[in-house]
């Protein structure tokens, strides 16, 4: 029964991760934390894991696609995977009070941005398009040739960022594509999409460098971590199917209230541990 | 321009299969978890830890522990294979010496992560 429940958060995870545009994590370590009363420690290990997959089941379509600039990618994986284990030195070091309250401002910094977003309505119309075009995989790609008409800046503030990335990644078992999706397209000239794209490819590296250290710890418990991982890995491809079909607009409303609950409890929870 | 497309047709298979491959050992992982006697969460969070030698030498008993360690760290170890392949495409595909650099450098990373733990 326990292993039903998990199954199904990691698929809602993955559904709702997929359809607002964020990695699994910002849902299921609330989720294991505040229902499951997993120590955050765990949770953060076992999200790992999910954002692994995640990312490594979209890359794979997206990679193929086109959209992905690896070289970019990889430029900014020197500072990320440098700073995922640091995070995940940090993680070991501090208290777990420390990581809930971090998690509860990560969860409110994540909810001032969607409420940003919404303010501005079309940048929100254009975000759900990208989602939806990156994963049908389709329309207007065949961009070997498209991928120079653009010129990267500043990349010594991209590296800076990236390894920050890295770090909330390491330390708070996210992917950290809130950080690095922003950086490439506002600061360093990237189109959204292929920010999106090479975002999502990074994320998978840059988890595996701190979920190898969790791992060889002995802090992924793999009865808890396959079901959570196997439900958002299928949860996210449902999401990418809805996505074309329905609007996410209610869904972000309702997020945002689910967010800023969810960042109550984990203050709350911060507090008594 | 083939050449990168080729690269491409390649990171995206190596994405592919190694996800087919964890996605398979999680699922049998599950199916003889649930087939071998039900269980409740206490006795789930009990569970130690297997290092990589046991998890492959439980595969043949069918424990289920050990198959959903192996889907994990063949999990793990995709965006490890990714990053070995980009730099091996990098280096005598594309003959592109900075980003093989950079592969190699990223490859390195993720080997110190691996041998952090063992530190202690």
């Amino acid at each position: 029964m326990f292993i039903l429940y998990l199954l199904i958060t990691g698929v809602a995870a993955g559904i709702i991760g997929s359809l607002l545009g964020l990695g699994g994590g910002i849902i299921v370590i609330p989720v294991l934390t505040i229902l499951f009363h997993l120590p955050i420690k765990e949770a953060i290990a076992i999200s790992l894991v999910g954002v692994v997959a995640t990312s490594t089941g979209a890359a794979a379509v997206y990679v193929k696609a086109g959209k992905t600039n690896i070289r970019l990618g990889m430029t900014l994986e020197l500072a990320t995977t440098i700073g995922a284990i640091v995070g995940a030195l940090i993680a070991g070091m501090v208290s777990s009070k420390i990581l809930y309250y971090l998690f509860a401002a990560l969860l409110f910094y994540n909810t001032y941005s969607m409420f940003r977003k919404k303010e501005k309505t079309n940048q929100t119309g254009a975000e759900t398009a990208v989602a939806s075009d990156l994963q049908a995989g389709s329309a207007g790609y065949q961009n070997t040739s498209g991928e120079k008409t653009y010129r990267v800046r500043n990349l010594p503030v991209g590296m800076f960022f990236s390894a920050l990335a890295g770090i909330l990644s390491g330390l708070l078992g996210i992917g950290g594509g809130l950080v690095k999706i922003p950086v490439m397209y506002l600061l360093m000239g990237v189109p959204l999409k292929t920010a999106a794209a090479t975002s999502n490819f990074m994320i998978g590296v840059t988890a595996t460098a701190s979920a190898f250290i969790y791992f060889l710890n002995g802090s992924i418990d793999v009865a808890i971590a396959v079901p959570v991982a196997l439900g958002i890995f299928f949860g996210a491809m449902i999401g990418t199917k809805l996505n074309a079909v329905i609007s996410t607009d209610i869904l972000k409303k309702i997020f945002i209230v689910i967010f800023l609950y969810n960042a109550v409890q984990m203050v709350i929870k911060g507090m008594g541990s | 321009m083939d050449n990168s497309t080729q690269a491409n047709r390649i990171i995206s298979n190596i994405l592919r299969y190694g996800s087919y491959l964890s996605i398979l050992f999680m699922i049998l992982g599950l199916v003889l978890f649930v087939l071998q006697g039900s269980s409740t969460g206490q006795e789930l969070r009990e569970i130690p830890t297997q290092t990589v030698l046991e998890a492959l030498g439980g595969l043949f008993g069918l424990d289920p522990i050990a198959f959903m360690t192996v889907g994990i760290i063949a999990l793990l170890v995709t965006p490890f294979l990714r990053v070995l392949g980009l730099f091996v495409i990098y280096l005598f595909v594309e003959k592109d010496k900075l980003y093989a650099m950079i592969s190699f450098g990223v490859l390195v990373i993720l080997i110190i992560s691996m041998l952090i733990p063992g530190l202690k």
